[in-house]
């Protein structure tokens, strides 16, 4: 068979839900620690010092296994002085009014571009013909306000301090048109669609009361959106959870495609017949699936629930549910990556006997 | 006074008001037993019948948790004296190689709001830290939390070291997490396992009462 050739016009018919000619391959991140344990090559800590090779080995990656485009986020919260609540087992540095007051939000901006440049830029030199990149900034507005405050003690200012906790969502959202304006701006060359990730639910409900996701981070999530239309892109919206009951409002706001799935809370053929006729899906297959099985058991699973997910969505790209973290078992994520080549043969083989 | 205040302020979450009743029915001499039982414990399971029905929401129990917790601080010192009988203690944790603690630390809030006396172990928990806290503590339950597929394996390790030291049947073992299933609860030979943090307390209970 021909070496694949990536086109991310390909996925991006995902986003205007429509089915793209190839099924396409999506993660929504794959660690470079994974990548390493599946290529035997250490390149994970020239991040930093050589972007240009980091950047390389990782696209590589994407590209030998048939993906049209990879994921790539500039993290907002990693450069937040004192982060790291989100992560649990410490509070954020903003407790209480004062604590907010101060906070050098002004020099965030600055921050974060610090970060960034080096790597968006390293990007657009390696760039192979035919890929793009998708993401953005990384991090959502309800996982920057977690990481500032703490998801429990977050809760409880929802109530105990209600005006601080209005003010923090509007404040983060100032913050992520900020760079989300120039990220638009100055990269939308490198982007094939944009995607900002936000985890909104848990098992069983959402993290929040679904009035108050709809009245103080929603808001804030439809200025990305309005920011990334603007600019002539698509946007995608990663968010895991049980996040039925803000659905309605999220396609509202205006997102052409949502991932994220997780087998405890809903089959994805569920995702797929409520949401199919509004927006693009991506993903199916639970982590577990990729975390616990071996090759055949995946690739003959991928193959069946693949096919039959691609027949039923209007625009659908395949991958994990989530990501692809170091512990998931090469093998099965060879059997996953086997399977699409097959169900892309199989739609060939159908196309060309038709 | 009206004790249903008391009822009202923990289920709707307010602490000030709580306390507030709560100091009223102390000063009246009402019997902490009837405070705990018949009205704060009433709320807590209004409030987390609330959550399980999917009209009330994490948050919700939070606050709800806050307020039992600062009328129990209030009721305490007297319950030495009284017949109310402590609920029991919870080693919880968790396990080794985890850093997750968001879904672990809810438990921690609603089995502390609803009486149970907790010994937060934190992350990345041993089984030798598992033993040696029920040891330390005389802990009757042993909750274990993983978000990870490949943690999760660690919990039967975890059972199976009570059983080499020969403290299983001395305590009650109960799992959870994002990842986990109540059939793979009974694969490790678990007590129990809960989904989320209402039905922990729920659990709980049970297994003390058994």
């Amino acid at each position: 068979m021909d070496k694949y050739q990536p086109d991310y016009r390909n996925i991006l018919e995902v986003l205007y839900n429509r089915r793209p000619k190839v099924l396409p391959l999506y993660e929504h991140h794959i660690d470079a620690a994974f990548i390493e344990k599946a290529t035997g090559q250490k390149f994970s800590d020239s991040i930093n010092t050589d972007p240009e090779l980091y950047f390389s080995k990782v696209i590589n990656f994407w590209k030998e296994n048939t993906y049209d485009a990879f994921d790539f986020e500039a993290p907002i919260c990693e450069v937040f002085p004192d982060h790291g609540a989100i992560l649990g087992g410490k509070a954020g540095p903003i407790q209480n009014r004062e604590d907010f007051d101060r906070y050098p939000f002004d020099e965030i901006p600055s921050l974060f571009w610090a970060n960034a440049t080096p790597k968006l830029e390293a990007i657009r030199k390696v760039l192979p013909q035919g890929m793009k990149a998708y993401g953005g900034c990384g991090y959502g507005v309800f996982e920057s306000a977690q990481d500032l405050v703490g998801y429990e003690n977050l809760c409880i200012m929802q109530f105990v301090d209600p005006d601080l906790f209005r003010d923090l969502f509007a404040k983060i959202g100032d913050l992520y048109v900020t760079l989300w304006t120039k990220m638009v701006k100055e990269y939308s060359d490198i982007f094939v669609f944009f995607r900002m990730g936000d985890d909104l639910g848990h098992r069983t409900s959402t993290m929040l009361a679904p009035e108050i996701i709809k009245t103080h981070i929603l808001p804030q999530h439809k200025k990305v959106v309005d920011i990334v239309h603007e600019g002539g892109k698509k946007f995608l919206l990663h968010s895991c959870g049980n996040i039925f009951s803000v659905m309605p409002d999220i396609i509202e706001m205006g997102i052409d495609a949502k991932h994220s799935n997780e087998d405890q809370i809903a089959s994805y053929d569920e995702w797929i017949k409520k949401y199919n006729s509004q927006i693009g899906l991506f993903g199916g297959f639970d982590v577990n699936i990729l975390s616990l099985g071996d090759y055949q058991s995946v690739y003959e699973k991928v193959v069946k629930d693949g096919t039959y997910f691609r027949g039923i969505a209007k625009g659908y790209g395949l991958g994990s549910g989530n990501s692809i973290p170091e512990y998931v078992s090469v093998d099965a994520y060879r059997g996953m990556i086997d399977a699409v080549k097959q169900i892309r043969r199989n739609d060939n083989y159908i196309n060309n006997n038709k | 006074m009206n004790l249903y205040e008391l009822y009202d302020a923990i289920l709707n979450g307010k602490l000030e008001k709580a306390v507030e009743v709560t100091n009223q029915a102390i000063s009246q001499s009402i019997e902490p037993q009837i405070i705990i039982n018949d009205y704060m414990v009433k709320a807590m399971e209004e409030i987390g019948a609330r959550f399980e029905a999917g009209s009330a929401f994490v948050p919700n129990l939070l606050m709800s948790a806050r307020a039992m917790k600062g009328s129990l601080e209030i009721l305490k010192p007297l319950m030495n004296n009284s017949n109310v009988t402590p609920m029991g203690k919870v080693v919880v944790g968790t396990v080794k190689g985890d850093l997750h603690d968001i879904g672990k630390n809810l438990v921690c809030s609603m089995l502390e709001g609803c009486g149970f006396e907790v010994v937060n172990l934190g992350v990345d928990i041993s089984s030798e830290k598992f033993i040696e806290a029920v040891k330390e503590h005389k802990a009757n339950i042993v909750c274990m939390s993983a978000l990870l597929t490949t943690t999760m394996t660690y919990m039967k390790e975890v059972i199976d070291a009570f059983e080499n030291v020969g403290l299983r049947k001395d305590v009650k073992i109960m799992v959870g997490g994002a990842p986990l299933s109540e059939d793979f609860a009974n694969e490790i030979h678990a007590d129990g396992y809960s989904d989320n943090a209402n039905s922990a307390v729920s659990l709980a209970k049970k297994l003390m009462a058994s």
